[in-house]
């Protein structure tokens, strides 16, 4: 489904990624994980178009994506920070974002109800807490429906209740055949959901596998010492 | 049209232009002190605004830049949205006190125009160069700085 080859990107004199290869198949949760730095927001806005890389080639779906636009149709995104206009409510930011799309989707309904945010609806953005907020980022991302799904950080600012109805979407998500890009710190929640996680290190692929495979080959028992031992070789 | 500062502009020019009608009791010497005014304030409210703007929407922008339409429908949009709200507040902050006092009656009318259409281009200039500014600049201090320069620059 994603294809990148041989991928560069520097901001000034740092180079935030130094040669990126990684195939993404159609169908599963992917798990983006890396220090700070380490270029995963970076990588993900390449594949958006947001960042333009300064070598290398991304397709989509066998569709080269450089200088396009239209392939944006096909992917549903949730930014790191929730912040949208403050002067708007909610319900307008709902169909001003299904109007951009021209989208007849009535999904939202659904997702509205899921995450209880039929009493803000009426309410300003800028009134609501940070984690109503994201909810409403959540409302946002998953209401088209397309095959390729990309969450940078989808569990900040959630409440447990939250959290849980999130898992239980992306795996209802992922059993209708949908790609899940996601990038989170919290390992009990990426050890929950991934089929296969990519870590980055210093804007390179340090590791793509499942966990298994990983604690594997850092001889660690669980998933966190594995990561934490990746780390204190690298900074050591 | 929501933002509460367009408001508070709007609000400044109508008050500016009544008080200059009534202690001037006269269109024309109204509508020079005005020019004064406009060429010194409207580049300044706009390069805030525009700097403001661009600043606060950021991220709101990213949400934007991932759905499927053009970059410049993007920027072109939040930019004619800003120079146009000021604009307005403008225009109708200054044209409200001046046909009330009559105007379409007077000889100024000419002047007057001039004056409008003077700072509605100041705006959109002054917006597009807040814009520019703004897209390659990280911080909001750094751009402050430079806007600061380009006012001195300016005067």
């Amino acid at each position: 489904m994603i294809e990148i080859k041989d991928l560069h990107k520097k901001f000034g004199k740092n180079e935030v990624l130094k040669g990126i290869d990684l195939s993404i198949k159609e169908g599963g949760i992917f798990c983006i994980l890396g220090p700070n730095g380490s270029g995963k927001t970076t990588l993900i806005k390449c594949m958006l178009g947001m960042v333009i890389p300064d070598s290398g080639k991304i397709t989509i779906d066998e569709k080269v994506i450089k200088n396009t636009y239209k392939y944006r149709e096909t992917i549903d995104y949730l930014p790191q920070i929730a912040r949208f206009p403050g002067n708007l409510k909610v319900k307008e930011i709902i169909a001003m974002i299904k109007d951009l799309r021209s989208s007849k989707t009535q999904k939202e309904t659904e997702l509205i109800e899921l995450f209880k945010l039929e009493p803000f609806l009426e309410k300003r953005l800028d009134n609501l807490s940070g984690g109503t907020k994201q909810k409403v980022n959540l409302v946002l991302a998953f209401m088209f429906d397309s095959p390729l799904i990309i969450l940078d950080e989808p569990t900040s600012g959630l409440d447990p209740i939250s959290h849980l109805r999130l898992k239980n979407l992306i795996f209802s998500e992922k059993e209708k055949g949908k790609t899940i890009l996601v990038t989170s710190h919290i390992l009990s929640f990426v050890e929950d959901i991934a089929d296969e996680i990519v870590f980055l290190l210093e804007g390179e692929i340090y590791f793509k596998g499942s966990i298994n495979e990983l604690k594997t080959k850092t001889e660690q028992p669980d998933f966190e010492h594995a990561i934490a031992s990746i780390l204190s070789s690298s900074y050591a | 049209m929501r933002s509460r500062w367009s408001y508070v502009y709007f609000l400044f020019y109508l008050l500016l232009g009544v008080v200059l009608l009534f202690l001037n009791n006269d269109l024309s010497k109204a509508v020079i002190t005005l020019m004064n005014v406009i060429i010194i304030l409207v580049p300044l409210i706009g390069t805030i605004f525009g700097i403001m703007y661009h600043y606060d929407s950021r991220e709101f922008t990213e949400l934007l830049l991932a759905q499927p339409i053009k970059r410049s429908s993007i920027f072109l949009g939040q930019y004619f949205g800003v120079a146009t709200s000021l604009s307005m507040s403008l225009v109708i902050g200054l044209g409200l006190p001046f046909v009330f006092y009559g105007l379409f009656n007077s000889g100024a009318i000419w002047d007057f125009t001039l004056l409008l259409i003077t700072g509605t281009f100041l705006t959109f200039i002054f917006t597009a160069l807040a814009f520019i500014l703004a897209c390659p600049m990280k911080t909001r201090s750094k751009d402050l700085d430079t806007l600061y320069c380009c006012g001195c620059l300016w005067q």
